[in-house]
């Protein structure tokens, strides 16, 4: 409810234009090969049955996806930094299987609400290719 | 207030964030080189094999660090500029009661709680309000280097699986 009225306002057009802007001027981020977001929902999926760190969250991604994607383990951790900074993930340090100091994530109720509506986008736009490419 | 806060303890705390990022970022190229060695590859192998499947670090850290100190100049400063737009206002409202003065500071007051609801918008997340625009990045980099292959392209990795 609040995001319609939010929309209405034309509060969501205003803040993609503040991405773009804020990207443009200052993150200079890389681009990506894939589509946009996957990184994150794969991360939101991977969080939301345990808490876990970084090599972790890499190793679990890597055998679901197994040689379909190839993800650049490094590329997890930016990724990591934004969501906690959106307030999607906590961090905490603790001590690892190996018994050394790691930061472990975990997921926030903001990220929850976050994996559903990117779940479900998701669905929506593979349903949508699916039924392109059936047609065709 | 509570972002002023946060952005000037992150300034003050920028080289904790920078020590953490690097203890973070070792210990997964450590755990990594420990995996590859436990499965038979040298250390040496093991270690070029981790930090070949991480990606550039140098890049990586330069990131992370930027992120975990204070993502965005401008959203701070979006923010002051709303947050003062919004107590200038209250303050025109409050203390002159002369009618234009009075609607100045109702634009004022309105420009800032526009805005602040914006910047708050944003730092949520547009994807709450627009899932299918908002999206980031997955670093796939084609700059990585490849593992040290030999001359039949196999890496150290299935070198030790082909020899078991």
């Amino acid at each position: 409810m609040i995001g319609s009225f939010l929309d209405s306002l034309g509060v969501s057009v205003l803040v993609s234009a503040l991405d773009i802007l804020e990207e443009r001027v200052f993150m200079q981020t890389s681009r990506t090969d894939l589509m946009q977001g996957t990184l994150e929902l794969l991360i939101l999926k991977t969080l939301s049955r345990q808490q876990m760190h970084g090599y972790g969250i890499a190793q679990l991604i890597h055998k679901a996806v197994d040689d379909v994607l190839k993800v650049e383990d490094g590329s997890l951790y930016p990724a990591l930094y934004r969501m906690e900074e959106r307030g999607w993930i906590t961090s905490q340090w603790g001590l690892s299987e190996n018994n050394r100091r790691a930061k472990f994530y975990k997921l926030t109720r903001v990220g929850r609400r976050q994996l559903a509506a990117q779940s479900d986008n998701w669905e929506r736009v593979s349903r949508a290719v699916i039924r392109v490419l059936e047609a065709t | 207030v509570k972002n002023v806060l946060q952005l000037i303890r992150r300034r003050a705390g920028k080289h904790v964030i920078e020590s953490e990022v690097d203890e973070e970022l070792n210990f997964h190229i450590d755990t990594q080189t420990d995996d590859y060695e436990h499965l038979g590859l040298s250390r040496e192998d093991s270690r070029a094999m981790a930090e070949a499947r991480f990606g550039d670090v140098e890049r990586i850290r330069t990131e992370c660090i930027r992120i975990g100190s204070g993502k965005s100049v401008l959203i701070w400063i979006l923010n002051s500029v709303f947050l003062m737009s919004l107590l200038v206002g209250l303050l025109l409202r409050a203390l002159i009661p002369e009618m234009h003065v009075n609607r100045v500071g109702d634009v004022m007051m309105m420009i800032g709680g526009l805005g602040i609801l914006l910047v708050y918008a944003k730092q949520a997340g547009t994807s709450v309000f627009s899932p299918n625009k908002k999206s980031l990045q997955l670093g796939l980099n084609s700059n990585t280097p490849p593992p040290s292959f030999d001359e039949q392209g196999r890496t150290p990795f299935d070198r030790v699986r082909s020899d078991e």
